[in-house]
């Protein structure tokens, strides 16, 4: 996709198409992290520029791991977002601000709640592992998808084959995937076993 | 799911799959269950909003805007391949130097095409290829897709040995998963398939042509 969009004409158009497509995922992050629908539009608009400039310096591969495009894309996305907070952050109170009043931060809570369609109110053991799974998949996007193969019942020399790995590597990448998943749902546990 | 992880993982992973192991932890097939549920509705609810978004036009004018992508004019005329080669007979749509001499251009390919036709084999002239391209695949509809999917593996596996995966669909359709890399996208260039590559694949149907 990177390489498409350095190549031009029709390839840069499938490109734009594909990325745009891609950014749902971005879109729906930036919604789960409290935006509202306009703003992670925008945002999303944003980071596809961004790729556009810089694409001709991306120098990872396509498959997976810590240089892959998936990877880059989502570092380009979160750093977007980052910029957007930092510089509302001025004009804008923060939950993170020790000045707030329990009763503004509850406030702020419930505005943010109001705007985010999937958390962070967590209402059963169902919702706390969704949560835990839309953190989980923006940090490790490419173990996300590596588990969505797993769940789609595809075998292990498949899944080797579409990340670049042995089936030994692979057995050894979706374990660690699950141990990787771990912090972000191990809190679930107890509402689970209720 | 093989000995060499742990019990624990195995039976977790199996559970993620939709094939939770009798004799499993009910709290690990429960967790793998509910990431099950969780990573499908994701997925769902992603591809949802991706087939709902209706923003790219926008975002294609900012882009031509800022200088970075070609008018979808140029893009349609194609500024690849085709586009040079055009350009450098003076065929081209641009405004590059070469195009104030269409003449030597057209003579140009006058004599190529004389030579070629005189230097190339004899090619099958009543064979049907359809291009097809689009974001995810890139479907060839051939005569003989066998044959046609065979010239392909073979031309990839010369560039890279096990970088293509060739499964039998139903119908007479062959799909072509290739790993790609700059050579493969090179090769199918030349090929003249303007392939995306998704996840690090490109993929190819070949698929028969209707009488």
């Amino acid at each position: 996709m990177i390489q498409a969009i350095n190549r031009g004409g029709r390839q840069q158009e499938f490109a734009l198409e594909a990325l745009y497509r891609k950014a749902a995922e971005f879109r729906r992050h930036f919604q789960y992290k409290g935006l509202s629908l306009q703003v992670a539009e925008d945002l999303v608009q944003e980071t596809i520029v961004k790729v556009f400039r810089s694409a001709a310096s991306f120098t990872g591969g396509a498959g997976f791991g810590a240089g892959s495009a998936n990877a880059w894309l989502w570092t380009i996305a979160k750093n977007t977002m980052n910029d957007y907070l930092r510089a509302q952050k001025d004009n804008a109170v923060s939950l993170d601000d020790d000045e707030l009043s329990e009763a503004a931060r509850g406030a702020l809570e419930a505005e943010m709640a109001s705007n985010n369609p999937h958390g962070p109110a967590i209402q059963s053991a169902q919702d706390c592992v969704s949560n835990g799974i839309e953190e989980f998949a923006s940090e490790h996007p490419d173990r996300a998808r590596a588990l969505e193969m797993q769940l789609d019942g595809q075998d292990i020399a498949s899944i080797g084959y579409s990340i670049g790995r042995s089936v030994a590597a692979t057995k050894e990448y979706l374990s660690q995937c699950k141990k990787k998943l771990a912090p972000f749902i191990h809190h679930c546990t107890e509402l689970l076993q209720a | 799911m093989s000995e060499d992880i742990s019990k624990e993982d195995r039976d977790w992973l199996n559970s993620l799959a939709g094939e939770p192991p009798k004799d499993a932890d009910p709290v690990i097939s429960a967790e793998a269950l509910a990431v099950r549920k969780a990573l499908a509705r994701r997925r769902d609810e992603i591809e949802a909003d991706a087939a709902r978004a209706s923003g790219v036009e926008e975002l294609r004018t900012r882009l031509q805007r800022e200088g970075l992508m070609g008018s979808s004019d140029k893009a349609k005329h194609g500024n690849g391949l085709v586009a040079r080669i055009k350009g450098f007979f003076g065929l081209g749509f641009g405004s590059g130097s070469v195009n104030r001499f269409p003449v030597w251009g057209f003579a140009a390919t006058l004599a190529l095409a004389i030579l070629l036709t005189m230097q190339m084999p004899r090619q099958e002239p009543d064979e049907a290829t359809v291009v097809r391209g689009d974001a995810h695949a890139v479907t060839l509809i051939v005569e003989n897709p066998e044959a046609r999917a065979n010239e392909i593996v073979a031309g990839i596996n010369e560039i890279n040995p096990d970088a293509v995966q060739m499964t039998r669909l139903g119908n007479g359709s062959i799909q072509l998963l290739i790993r790609d890399s700059q050579a493969v996208q090179d090769y199918l260039l030349a090929q003249r398939l303007e392939a995306v590559a998704v996840e690090g694949n490109v993929k190819i149907l070949v698929v028969p042509l209707k009488k």
